[in-house]
C-alpha cells in the first residue's frame, strides 16, 4: 500500500465517520462536528492527488478548504444559536418543522 | 330587361311621397303624445305638402313616358333576384295625384269631424301608413314589391277600422277584413310563384314584354294554357280580396265599423282601388280564360250588391254596398277590354263615392253635435242611432249645403248625364255590350247583368237620398220626446264643406272631357287619351244610342223610386219582410253561409285539435312524467331506483377508492418526518443507487 493509497482510505474513514456522526447524533452542534470531519477527508483527498503533481495544486485546494471549512462553522454556528434562540432547543429529532 | 341608366327629377320627386309619408308616421307613432293639437296642424301641412308634390309630378310625367326604374337590388338568393323597380308613367302618376289629392282632403276633413277624439294623435299616424302604402304600391313595379306593400295596405286599413275598438276580439270587423284579404293572398303569392317558376322574374315589365310576345326566356319551358291561365286566377284571386269582389266582398259591409272619412278614403276611393289597378296593370299576363272570368265576376258582383243595397238601413250601408258594386263595374271592365274605361272609372268614382261618405260623415257629426247640445240642454240623452236613415228625413232644409253637394255626387253615381260617372260607366257597359256582341254565347249576361246594375245604382241611391233629405224629419215619430231634435241639427262647418266642394267639381262631367261632355273617347277625354287600350271592338251606330237609352232607365228607376218613398210611411222593423226584401237586406246570407260553411268547421277543428292536445298529448307526456317520478304503490319509480344505484352502488365504489387511496397517502407521508437526519439517509441512499447504477451498469 503506497502513501497515496494510505491517504485516500484515511479520507474515506473521516467522511465516512463524519457521516455516521451528522446522520445519528442528536445534537446539532454534535453534527456540525461531523460536517467537519466530512470536509476533512475531502481534504485528504486533495492532499493525497497532490503528491503526484509537480505544482501541488492538491495542497493550493486543501488551504482553501481550510478556510472555507472555518467560515462554514463560523456562519453555522450563527444560525445554530439564533435556532437556539427560537425554539429554546437543539434537538434535531425536535426539531421537525420541515414536516408537512 | 335593359332599364334606362338616369332617373329623372320627377323621379326623385315621386319617391319623396311615400317617404314623407312614412317619415310623418314615425315621427308621429313617437312623439304625437308630445304634439297633441298641433299633430293636427302638422298632419295637415304633410299631407298638403305631398299633394303639392303629386300634383308636380302628375304635371311633369303625363303625356312623356318614364320607364321603368330599377333603384337596386333589394335581395337575392342564388340566382333568384328581386330589385326595388319603380314605374312612372301616366298611369302611376295618375294614381299618385288621386291618392294624394283625396288623402289632403280626407285630411281637413277630419281634423274638424275627429277633432273630439282624444287618441286622434294615432289616428293621423295610421293615415299616413296608409298613404305610404298606397303610394308605394302604385310607384311599385315587381310583383314582390307590390305585394309588400299590398300587405301594408291591408295592415293600415285593419289598424284604421278597429281604430275605435281596439282590444275588442269577438265579432271584430278589422280581423274579419284582414282575414279575408289573407285568403286573396293565398292566390296573390301562388300566381306569383306560378310566373317566377315559367319566366324567372318578377318584373312587370319582363313579364309583359314576354307575355305580349309570347316569348319564354332562354332555359325555361315555355308556359302552359293551363298554367297561364293558373296565375291569372291567382293574382285575380288577390285582387278580388282587395276589392271586395264575390266571393271575397263579405269584409266591405262590416268594414263600416271604422270612422267615416277612413271608410270614404280606404273603402271607397283608394285601397279598394288596388285590386283594379293590380288587374289593369297585369292585363298583358291574363289568358283569355281569366279575362272572360273577370267579366262575368265583376257583372255578377255588381248586380249582387246593386240588390243588397236596396233594402239597407244604415247611411253608411247603402255605399258600401255601392262601393262593391262599382268595383264590380270595373273588373268587369278589365275583363271586356275596356280597361281604359275600368281606370276612368276608378278615379271618378274615387271623387263621387269619397265624396258620398263624406257626406254621410257629415250627416252623422251633425247629428252627433245635436245629440251633445240636447243632453246640455234638456239633461237627458238623446239616445237613437245616428247612422238609421229610417230616423232622417228632411235634411234638405237642415242641411242645404251638403244636400246640394250630396246631390251631385248621387247624380254621378246614378250615371246621369253631365256628370262624370255617366262618361266613365258608359264606357264600360258600351265596352261589354260589344264585347259580348263579338263573343256571342252566354256572354250577354255580362251587360244584361251590368245595365241592371246600373239602372238598380239609379233606384238604390234615390232611396237614400229620398229618405234622407227629403220629407220631414222622422225621429219624433219613433223616439218619445224628441219631436224637437231637429233645431239642434246645424249645417257642418267650413272645414267639411272644403272638401266636399273640391270633390263635386271633380263629379263633373266636364271636367274629365271638356270638347265631348257626353261620350267619352280617347280624343275628347284628357285621361282616356292618355292611357294605353287595347280595342277589339268597332264603333257601330246602335253605341251612339246606348248612353242615352241606360240614362232613361236609370231616370225611369229614379222617378218610380220617387213615388213609391215619398208617399210611403216609413216603418221601423228589425228586419224586413217578404222574401226578396230579406234576401237583399241579409246580402243574400253570405255572411250566415260563410260562418256555417267555413268559420264554424274552422272552430270545431280547431276546438278537437286542443281537445287532443289536451287530453291526448298532456296526457301522455304526463303519463311518462310520473312513471319517471312518483312512486307507484310500493314500487319505486325510475327516478328512485337511480336514486338507490347511486347512493348504495355508485357511491360506495366512489368512497371506497377514496378511502384506499386516502390509507396510501397517509402511510407515505410518514417519509416526510421534517427530521433533517432522515431526509440526509435517503439523500445517501439515492446517490448510492445511483453511484452503484454508474459503475455496474453503464460502463
Amino acid at each position: 500500500m503506497t502513501v497515496t493509497e494510505l491517504l485516500l482510505y484515511g479520507g474515506a474513514l473521516l467522511f465516512c465517520l463524519g457521516l455516521f456522526l451528522v446522520v445519528t447524533r442528536r445534537n446539532a452542534v454534535m453534527a456540525l462536528i461531523g460536517i467537519e470531519l466530512i470536509l476533512n477527508g475531502a481534504n485528504l483527498n486533495f492532499v493525497a492527488f497532490a503528491r503526484q503533481d509537480p505544482e501541488l495544486h492538491g495542497q493550493m485546494a486543501g488551504l482553501f478548504i481550510i478556510v472555507l471549512a472555518a467560515a462554514e462553522v463560523a456562519v453555522s454556528l450563527a444560525i445554530i444559536l439564533n435556532v437556539y434562540k427560537r425554539y429554546n432547543t437543539v434537538n434535531l429529532d425536535v426539531l421537525d418543522n420541515l414536516k408537512e | 330587361m335593359e332599364l334606362p341608366a338616369e332617373i329623372p327629377s320627377a323621379l326623385y320627386l315621386a319617391l319623396a311621397i311615400p317617404l314623407v309619408y312614412v317619415l310623418f308616421f314615425a315621427l308621429q307613432s313617437f312623439f304625437g303624445n308630445k304634439f297633441r293639437d298641433k299633430g293636427d296642424s302638422l298632419a295637415l301641412l304633410v299631407s298638403g305638402g305631398n299633394f303639392a308634390l303629386g300634383l308636380t309630378v302628375f304635371t311633369k310625367v303625363w303625356g312623356t313616358h318614364s320607364g321603368p326604374y330599377n333603384l337596386g337590388e333589394w335581395f337575392s338568393a342564388g340566382p333568384f333576384s328581386i330589385s326595388f323597380t319603380v314605374h312612372l308613367d301616366n298611369v302611376s302618376a295618375l294614381m299618385l295625384l288621386l291618392v294624394t289629392g283625396i288623402t289632403f282632403l280626407v285630411h281637413l276633413f277630419s281634423k274638424e269631424y275627429m277633432k273630439h277624439d282624444p287618441k286622434r294623435q294615432r289616428y293621423w299616424a295610421f293615415l299616413s301608413l296608409f298613404s305610404f302604402s298606397m303610394t308605394g304600391l302604385v310607384l311599385a313595379w315587381n310583383l314582390l314589391l307590390i305585394f309588400a306593400f299590398w300587405e301594408l295596405v291591408g295592415f293600415s286599413s285593419y289598424l284604421l277600422i278597429g281604430f275605435w275598438h281596439e282590444g275588442k276580439v269577438q265579432g271584430s270587423a278589422s280581423q274579419k277584413a284582414f282575414i279575408v284579404n289573407r285568403i286573396g293572398d293565398v292566390g296573390f303569392i301562388a300566381g306569383m310563384l306560378i310566373l317566377y317558376v315559367h319566366y324567372g322574374d318578377l318584373d312587370l315589365s319582363s313579364l309583359i314584354g314576354m307575355s305580349l310576345f309570347g316569348e319564354t326566356p332562354p332555359g325555361f319551358e315555355p308556359i302552359s294554357p293551363f298554367w297561364k291561365i293558373l296565375a291569372g286566377l291567382g293574382l285575380t284571386l288577390g285582387a278580388l280580396s282587395k276589392s271586395a269582389q264575390f266571393p271575397l266582398q263579405v269584409w266591405l259591409p262590416d268594414a263600416m265599423a271604422g270612422p267615416t272619412p277612413v271608410s270614404s278614403l280606404i273603402h271607397a276611393a283608394t285601397m279598394v282601388a288596388a285590386g283594379v289597378y293590380l288587374l289593369i296593370s297585369c292585363v298583358p299576363l291574363f289568358h283569355p280564360v281569366v279575362l272572360d272570368t273577370l267579366a262575368f265576376t265583376g257583372a255578377l258582383t255588381a248586380l249582387i250588391a246593386a240588390l243588397s243595397a236596396l233594402t239597407q238601413n244604415d247611411i253608411k250601408g247603402v255605399l258600401a254596398y255601392s262601393t262593391i258594386s262599382q268595383l264590380g263595374f270595373m273588373v268587369m271592365g278589365v275583363g271586356v277590354f275596356a280597361s281604359e274605361f275600368s281606370l276612368f272609372h276608378l278615379a271618378t268614382h274615387a271623387f263621387f263615392k269619397c265624396g258620398l261618405f263624406l257626406t254621410a260623415g257629415a250627416i252623422i257629426h251633425a247629428l252627433h253635435e245635436a245629440q251633445k247640445k240636447w243632453r246640455s240642454q234638456h239633461g237627458s240623452k238623446a239616445d237613437f242611432d245616428v247612422q238609421d236613415i229610417r230616423l232622417m228625413g228632411g235634411f234638405r232644409k237642415l242641411m242645404p249645403r251638403t244636400f246640394v253637394l250630396y246631390l251631385i255626387f248621387a247624380a254621378s253615381l246614378a250615371g246621369l248625364p253631365l256628370f262624370s260617372g255617366f262618361l266613365s260607366k258608359d264606357g264600360l257597359l258600351l265596352g261589354a255590350a260589344a264585347w259580348a256582341k263579338g263573343e256571342g254565347g252566354l256572354a250577354f249576361l255580362v251587360p244584361l247583368m251590368s245595365v241592371t246594375a246600373a239602372v238598380l245604382t239609379a233606384v238604390y241611391i234615390s232611396r237614400h237620398a229620398i229618405l234622407i233629405f227629403f220629407g220631414e224629419y222622422r225621429l219624433g215619430k219613433f223616439k218619445e220626446g224628441l219631436g224637437n231634435f231637429a233645431g239642434q241639427i246645424k249645417e257642418v262647418n267650413f272645414w267639411m264643406l272644403l272638401p266636399l266642394a273640391v270633390l263635386a267639381v271633380f263629379a263633373l262631367a266636364p271636367v274629365w272631357a271638356i270638347q265631348n261632355p257626353i261620350h267619352a273617347t280617347a280624343e275628347s277625354s284628357w285621361l282616356l287619351g292618355g292611357i294605353p287600350a287595347i280595342h277589339l271592338w268597332p264603333h257601330e251606330t246602335w253605341m251612339n244610342l246606348f248612353p242615352w237609352v241606360i240614362s232613361l232607365l236609370s231616370l225611369a228607376g229614379i222617378v218610380l223610386t220617387w213615388n213609391r218613398y215619398r208617399k210611403r210611411n216609413i216603418q221601423l222593423e228589425a228586419s224586413p219582410s217578404g222574401f226578396l226584401k230579406r234576401l237583399s237586406y241579409h246580402h243574400f246570407y253570405f255572411d250566415s253561409i260563410y260562418q256555417k260553411l267555413i268559420v264554424q268547421p274552422i272552430f270545431a277543428v280547431s276546438a278537437a285539435l286542443n281537445f287532443f292536445d289536451k287530453k291526448i298529448v298532456d296526457g301522455a307526456v304526463n303519463g311518462i312524467a310520473r312513471v319517471v317520478l312518483e312512486k307507484q304503490g310500493g314500487i319505486r319509480s325510475i327516478s328512485g331506483i337511480a336514486s338507490w344505484v347511486e347512493k348504495n352502488i355508485v357511491d360506495r365504489t366512489v368512497n371506497g377508492v377514496a378511502g384506499g387511496v386516502m390509507g396510501l397517502a397517509r402511510r407515505s407521508r410518514k417519509i416526510q418526518s421534517g427530521k433533517l437526519q432522515s431526509y440526509l439517509i435517503l439523500t445517501l441512499f439515492g446517490l448510492l443507487l445511483l453511484l452503484g447504477y454508474l459503475f455496474y451498469f453503464a460502463s
